[in-house]
């Protein structure tokens, strides 16, 4: 048997004495516009939490899923900072996943000085970022400052995002930049 | 069911829009293309895809301006004209659930659009010509059997929007008007399941 969660149990139960209230009071043809009281599209679906990603104050969001799809997104009442609202943006990480239709799926690439963008394989792409980057830092690394002072560093390049990734990814990533010898390292949370 | 209510205190509303991409989200609603037009208002009307809207009230007083954030959507009236004038025509078109829902069913396909137009003094439901059904706010009455507030509601994070019972939505409501003051005002009225705390009844006109 299916276990069934205490939330679960409560929603089912509510549903049910909610539908009988219904049926007995209105003798009337329950068809509502896109709306049907016998289900809530998100009763079944497995719910797990995740943090927003867009900004510092990460509010507490969950995802239900059905069938590894993301089918809705919403606050999570039970997180002690946003007690279960959003904002704006954070009421839209639903578009983050496959259900936006212009999420890019594949790397792409514009050439200096083109005007068209052009598709590029993931080996393609991480073959051509590898190889600037170790063009730009060979060429730009710097031991010593004009003061004599040892920096080890590249002014080369900097680092700005990412908006999607969580704490730990961030920590990674700058991780690797430092080791890369970067400074210049931001992330939209602070713009 | 009791009858609930939203309750909407817009002084605490600062136009975060939450309750709009909220609407959007769990009626799985298209975004639609936007332009400026000269104000933060956007999208520029409530329509099939938009069921609730911020709008912005320019006051001009004393040589200052402020704003105010109107969330416009269907007042769920109780009686509800819509009801009274799609039942002359056919019987079951705009039904009332026991939670206190002005819904449109799929019978309202049978009724001149113009006639539930005319109906609604609010100017709230938007007519799809693909489809010949109208669409607006629905009290999210597929969440509230469940426990689950409507998702503007739950959206939102400064308190402007409440929900639940509705004897409790409209003591919350007149407790709020004592707290504020003078000018506040309870809008449109008792006789509706949305209602709304105006921190100044000059906005009465711009509304």
């Amino acid at each position: 048997m299916k276990e069934i969660t205490r939330r679960e149990f409560l929603w089912i139960s509510g549903g049910t004495v909610a539908g009988i209230a219904l049926s007995g009071c209105l003798g009337v043809d329950m068809q509502p516009v896109r709306e049907s009281v016998s289900g809530l599209r998100i009763l079944h679906a497995r719910q797990t939490t995740t943090i927003c990603p867009y900004c510092s104050v990460s509010c507490g969001i969950i995802v239900h899923t059905s069938d590894g799809k993301v089918i809705n997104t919403e606050g999570d009442p039970d997180h002690p900072i946003n007690e279960g609202a959003l904002c704006s943006k954070g009421m839209s990480v639903y578009q983050l996943s496959h259900n936006n239709i212009n999420r890019l799926t594949k790397p792409l690439y514009r050439a200096p000085y083109a005007t068209e963008w052009e598709e590029l394989s993931w080996d393609d792409a991480l073959e051509k970022i590898a190889r600037r980057m170790k063009e730009t830092r060979d060429n730009t690394f710097e031991i010593q400052n004009t003061k004599g002072e040892i920096v080890h560093r590249t002014l080369g390049m900097a680092s700005l995002g990412s908006a999607a990734m969580d704490n730990e990814e961030c920590y990674l990533y700058q991780k690797m930049l430092r080791s890369l010898g970067f400074v210049y390292i931001e992330h939209q949370a602070r713009i | 069911m009791d009858n609930m209510a939203i309750y909407i205190d817009i002084s605490k509303c600062t136009a975060c829009r939450s309750c709009q991409v909220a609407c959007k989200n769990w009626n799985q609603l298209k975004a639609e293309q936007t332009q400026n037009r000269g104000s933060h208002e956007n999208p520029p009307d409530l329509s099939v895809q938009t069921w609730n809207r911020i709008r912005w009230i320019e006051n001009h007083k004393n040589g200052k301006i402020s704003w105010t954030f109107f969330s416009d959507r269907c007042r769920h009236c109780d009686p509800p004209d819509c009801k009274y004038i799609a039942d002359t025509f056919v019987e079951g078109a705009v039904i009332k659930d026991s939670s206190g829902a002005v819904l449109f069913t799929e019978k309202i396909k049978d009724i001149d659009p113009d006639e539930i137009l005319s109906a609604c003094p609010y100017n709230i439901p938007r007519f799809d010509e693909a489809t010949r059904m109208f669409f607006k706010c629905s009290f999210c009455s597929d969440r509230i059997p469940y426990g689950l507030p409507p998702a503007c509601v739950k959206a939102c994070s400064t308190g402007a929007l409440n929900f639940g019972e509705k004897a409790k939505m409209l003591q919350l409501a007149r407790d709020r008007i004592k707290q504020l003051a003078n000018d506040a005002v309870l809008y449109p009225g008792e006789e509706y399941n949305t209602f709304w705390v105006l921190p100044d009844k000059g906005l009465l006109q711009s509304i």
